[in-house]
């Protein structure tokens, strides 16, 4: 792709509009880089806190019998744990990252609703604050599990959990307004020129995202909803004694909760496909394949929730319904994977950090889909079913998943939003300790689970007791390396040598043709795409 | 097998260079179980599971191929081919033909899962916060399952025992060869039912039923856990399996049945203050303890403390009645459904006397069953029992047929002393068609009809008869 004449559109026009000063640049900021920043150092700190619980949990697992915590404040862990992962550290990220780059790869000024993309983002604080603080009320914080399953989240839960749910409804209202203005960024701000086809993959998969969480994030809400009402209004909506159903609250949670995977999962296939192809030098093997793909797992993803709910009880026709739809998924995921291969092979490969995160992420995802598809039948799924088997599958498609993917993402655009090269010792040192880490966390978690292991539980019988030793440690590596990625970001904002606006060889794109790091305003006017792709 | 043992070496080498505790067991597979449908759910998990090695190693071969040799550091150019239409079918096709193959045996172990046939023997199974109730629907033998590892064990002031956290107070016993039918529902919150070895895990859900089977081929004590996360002591809820050949079974029956009457036989004795306290603090330990804490402190914010507490010390009615009853909306479960009244007494005895609350007061377990009958339950009662077993002579107005059967309406008998109606009803009235009752009702039923006879059609004497007083009266009732 060749664009004309951007370098020279940076500057001479804009050279009074740098940022503010001091504080209230970042409370009253529409611009998509700061915001951009601000979600993704939010992100952070959530990842540090919910990782934080991660290691109370995993410390206390470490060896059979209860030594560090009590079961209640373990459910209260392992719940904020999750929620904290999901809701605070993934998609947060993810966001983050669309809004740093979907203007920039599209040629766009800025997002289409700036000011609400300020209030997207201040929501956040406040939303997980509230829930924070859950810890320090009466009964503790929640403690049902990030699936909070009914009546265990209603009739029987602490206080707290109002405190949930409004919470809930906080970020559910983020996640639309950074849905819709991503969807309205997209659809109307595009360079002329580029048109959907010619889109960075990355920018397919946030758009195919989007209109996944404009979809179900209602329902989410709808959900706590129906609980704040049987709660403190009456209803029986998950209360047998009353008409209603414990099992409906699984339903409605679910088709929810599996487009929500994939809006944990679609983004990062887009960095992926972007990292790739820079560092084997080689274009993406099927651009199209890969957006009819991301398209079929999107559409799956609405069809499949009960696969969670295997052992409720639902008659045969349903149970081999959603294993049929189920299976179906690793067919686009495969040629997801086969595309990735295929990118790389006869390619130029080097292996600095974004492309091992990139490496380690296809590899790790595509065990965590291998273990998927085993979970899909369910006549087998009966034993896997809320086993240690289920938490190794669902933390392989997540943190090697997509944490990898994050880490990749931001080691690769850091110079751009720097201005400074990668420290590549830091980032490659960095890389080793995870990837070493989650394999020795996660990898014996597949054995508890089949040995037998429930997940959720606070001590286990003795035969589990070695693995889980193992895991501990494991987790403890993982945990600490991510300190030197602490430090790796902060030095690197802070000094290092000067990174070149197309600072990756075979990097392409519309966001290294502007200089490193990009100006605060970029494509004010819009660049001329012209075809040549 | 060959293989797995290699990779699964290599991973263990991987890992090794850990000395790790002593009980290693290192088990990194599913059990192949007892039953013919957990062979066949074991042989379909084998059966995956190599066609992911297999697509695993095909995949990564390339890929680490490619890593290797495409490296610009071996001056690798990068080639330009991209989009090919006949790869891509190619590697859409293969996936799916690979998928329908595993879909077919599965459906078919699916289909045989749900298999509705007729079962030998029903088992009705309840999820309590935290043990599991059994129900032999065909015996009328019912009993609760408790998690059995002491506490010390846990926190680990003494050594852990071989089956700890997974070893109950009452096995769930079944005969094997035979077709068992599990019926599942909760009292509380939705708990999970599992055996690895039966490969049979369903949930618990409460106000819903579901079902599962299993014909067990081996005796053996087979070991599972609740997976379905139930709130605090969901780690502490095991499932306790142990099949028998059918002579043993039907032994177990018998003997579980004449245990279940000797112990009802408690109710009766009397009680003092200290055994009552004794029995009153194992109960508490294995019922109340979990959520109010041993040392009765509660944890606050969650469970209310009991040491000083209004209900511990204060109207023993009131106390009593929560226990029973439990306190809707909360956490604190109607007991009645769980505990003998000789257990209950004991348990609120204990509270109202220990860690201080020295109320000196010792409730009865005959005090207890009375707690259970206010005035409308007797009434409701009385009606049923009158109308079962009254009502074809001394009508269902009370009164009687002139000459056969005598009025109850205003007559001296409902409306003087009480012990002469008590008497006549419990005994009979010998050369009359009045028969003695004791033999034909229970104490509770005998108590509610001469309540209901006393209090009906106008007869408003307002005075009651608690269980106890028939279960006492002379020749007893039953």
């Amino acid at each position: 792709m060749s664009t004309a004449d951007i370098a020279a559109d940076q500057h001479d026009d804009h050279h009074d509009h740098g940022p503010a000063k001091g504080l209230t640049r970042w409370i009253y900021t529409t611009n998509h880089k700061d915001i951009g920043s601000m979600y993704l150092w939010f992100s952070l700190a959530m990842f540090l806190v919910g990782g934080c619980m991660a290691l109370v949990i995993r410390a206390e697992l470490f060896q059979p019998g209860l030594q560090l915590v009590e079961p209640g404040f373990f459910n209260q862990m392992t719940t904020m744990h999750g929620l904290i992962m999901v809701f605070g550290a993934v998609m947060p990220a993810f966001v983050g990252l669309a809004n740093w780059m979907v203007p920039m790869m599209i040629g766009a000024p800025d997002m289409a609703l700036p000011r609400m993309n300020n209030w997207s983002f201040w929501i956040l604080p406040f939303a997980f604050g509230m829930l924070l603080l859950t810890l320090f009320m009466d009964g503790g914080a929640p403690n049902f599990g990030w699936t909070f399953y009914a009546p265990l989240s209603t009739t029987y839960a602490p206080p707290s959990v109002t405190f949930f749910i409004f919470a809930v409804h906080m970020m559910g209202i983020s996640s639309i307004m950074g849905a819709i203005n991503i969807v309205a960024t997209i659809l109307n701000m595009r360079a002329p020129g580029m048109t959907l086809m010619k889109m960075p993959l990355f920018v397919w998969t946030w758009l195919i995202t989007a209109y996944l969480l404009i979809a179900v994030m209602p329902v989410l809400a709808g959900v706590v909803t129906m609980m704040l009402m049987d709660i403190h209004f009456g209803t029986s909506f998950f209360d047998a004694a009353g008409g209603g159903d414990p099992v409906l609250f699984q339903h409605v949670f679910w088709f929810f909760g599996h487009p929500e995977v994939y809006i944990m999962i679609l983004p990062a296939f887009g960095i992926v496909s972007a990292i790739i192809p820079t560092f084997a030098r080689k274009k993406l093997f099927g651009y199209a394949s890969m957006v009819y793909a991301t398209a079929s797992i999107a559409f799956l993803s609405f069809i499949v929730w009960a696969h969670h709910m295997f052992t409720v009880g639902m008659p045969l026709a349903g149970e081999l319904f959603f294993m049929f739809t189920t299976m179906l998924i690793a067919v686009p995921t495969g040629v997801k994977v086969f595309n990735w291969v295929a990118t790389m092979w006869r390619g130029s490969m080097t292996f600095e950090t974004p492309m091992l995160f990139a490496i380690a992420f296809v590899i790790l995802f595509t065990i965590g889909g291998f273990s998927g598809l085993m979970l899909a039948i369910a006549p087998v799924d009966f034993q896997y079913h809320d086993t240690y088997f289920v938490v190794a599958h669902f933390h392989y498609v997540l943190v090697p998943g997509a944490i990898f993917s994050i880490m990749a993402a931001v080691y690769y655009w850091l110079p751009k939003w720097t201005g400074h090269q990668l420290n590549e010792k830091a980032g490659k040192f960095h890389f080793w300790m995870s990837f070493i880490g989650v394999n020795v966390t996660f990898f014996p978690m597949h054995f508890i689970g089949l040995a037998g292991m429930p997940r959720r539980i606070p001590d286990y019988a003795l035969q589990f007791a070695d693995f889980n030793a193992i895991a501990s440690v494991g987790a403890f590596i993982f945990g600490l390396s991510q300190l030197i990625f602490v430090w790796n970001v902060i030095q690197n904002i802070r000094s290092g040598k000067k990174a070149e606006a197309r600072c990756w060889e075979g990097a392409e794109g519309l966001e290294w043709e502007v200089p490193s790091p990009a100006p605060y305003h970029t494509f004010s006017t819009p660049p001329q795409i012209d075809g040549a792709k | 097998m060959g293989i797995k043992k290699i990779i699964l070496a290599g991973c263990l080498g991987v890992l090794g260079g850990l000395s790790l505790s002593a009980h290693a067991d290192w088990e990194v597979n599913l059990t192949p179980g007892v039953t013919e449908i957990s062979r066949s759910v074991y042989d379909l998990h084998m059966i995956i599971f190599w066609v992911c090695v297999a697509i695993a190693i095909v995949v990564f071969g390339v890929m680490f191929w490619s890593m290797f040799h495409h490296r610009k550091s071996r001056g690798a150019k990068s080639a330009h081919f991209h989009e090919n239409t006949t790869v891509e079918v190619i590697w859409t096709i293969i996936p799916v033909g690979i998928l329908v193959a595993m879909a077919v045996p599965s459906a078919a172990t699916l289909i045989e899962m749900y298999d509705p046939s007729e079962a030998e023997i029903d088992i009705q199974v309840t999820g309590y916060q935290w043990k599991w109730k059994y129900d032999y629907l065909d015996e009328e033998i019912s009993y609760f399952s408790n998690l059995s590892t002491p506490r010390d064990q846990i926190y680990n002031a003494e050594n852990k025992g071989e089956n700890y956290l997974l070893e109950v107070d009452n096995h769930l016993v079944v005969p094997v060869d035979t077709k068992i039918r599990f019926l599942l529902t909760a009292n509380d919150v939705i708990h999970s039912w599992w055996v690895p070895e039966l490969a049979v895990k369903k949930d618990a859900i409460p106000g819903f039923i579901n079902e599962a089977w299993t014909v067990i081929d081996e005796p053996g004590i087979y070991r599972g856990q609740c997976t379905e996360l139930c709130g605090k002591d969901h780690g502490y809820m095991p499932v306790v399996v142990e099949a028998v050949s059918k002579d043993e079974y039907a032994s177990w029956v018998a003997t579980t049945k004449a245990a279940a009457t000797a112990k009802a036989d408690l109710a009766s004795k009397s009680w003092t203050l200290d055994e009552l306290m004794a029995e009153g603090e194992q109960v508490y330990l294995k019922a109340c303890a979990a959520c109010h804490q041993p040392n009765g402190e509660g944890l606050p914010g969650a469970f209310p403390a009991l040491k000083g507490s209004p209900i511990a010390v204060g109207d023993v009615a009131a106390h009593i009645d929560i226990v029973v009853n439990g306190k809707p909306g909360t956490a604190m479960q109607a007991y009645k459904d769980q505990l003998s009244a000789v257990e209950m007494a004991a348990v609120i005895t204990y509270e109202r006397n220990a860690w201080g609350n020295n109320t000196g007061e010792a409730v009865t377990p005959a005090q207890l069953a009375d707690m259970q009958w206010g005035m409308d339950q007797l009434m409701a009662t009385g009606e049923e029992v009158y109308l079962k077993a009254c009502a074809a002579c001394h009508q269902p107005n009370g009164q009687g047929l002139p000459g056969a059967f005598p009025s109850l309406v205003g007559t001296e008998i409902v409306k003087g002393d009480i012990a002469k109606h008590i008497d006549i009803v419990v005994n009979g009235k010998a050369g009359s068609a009045m028969q003695a009752f004791k033999d034909q009702l229970s104490a509770e039923e005998i108590a509610a009809v001469v309540t209901y006879e006393r209090n009906a059609w106008g007869n408003d004497v307002g005075d009651s008869v608690k269980p106890s007083v028939v279960a006492s009266w002379n020749g007893g009732a039953k």
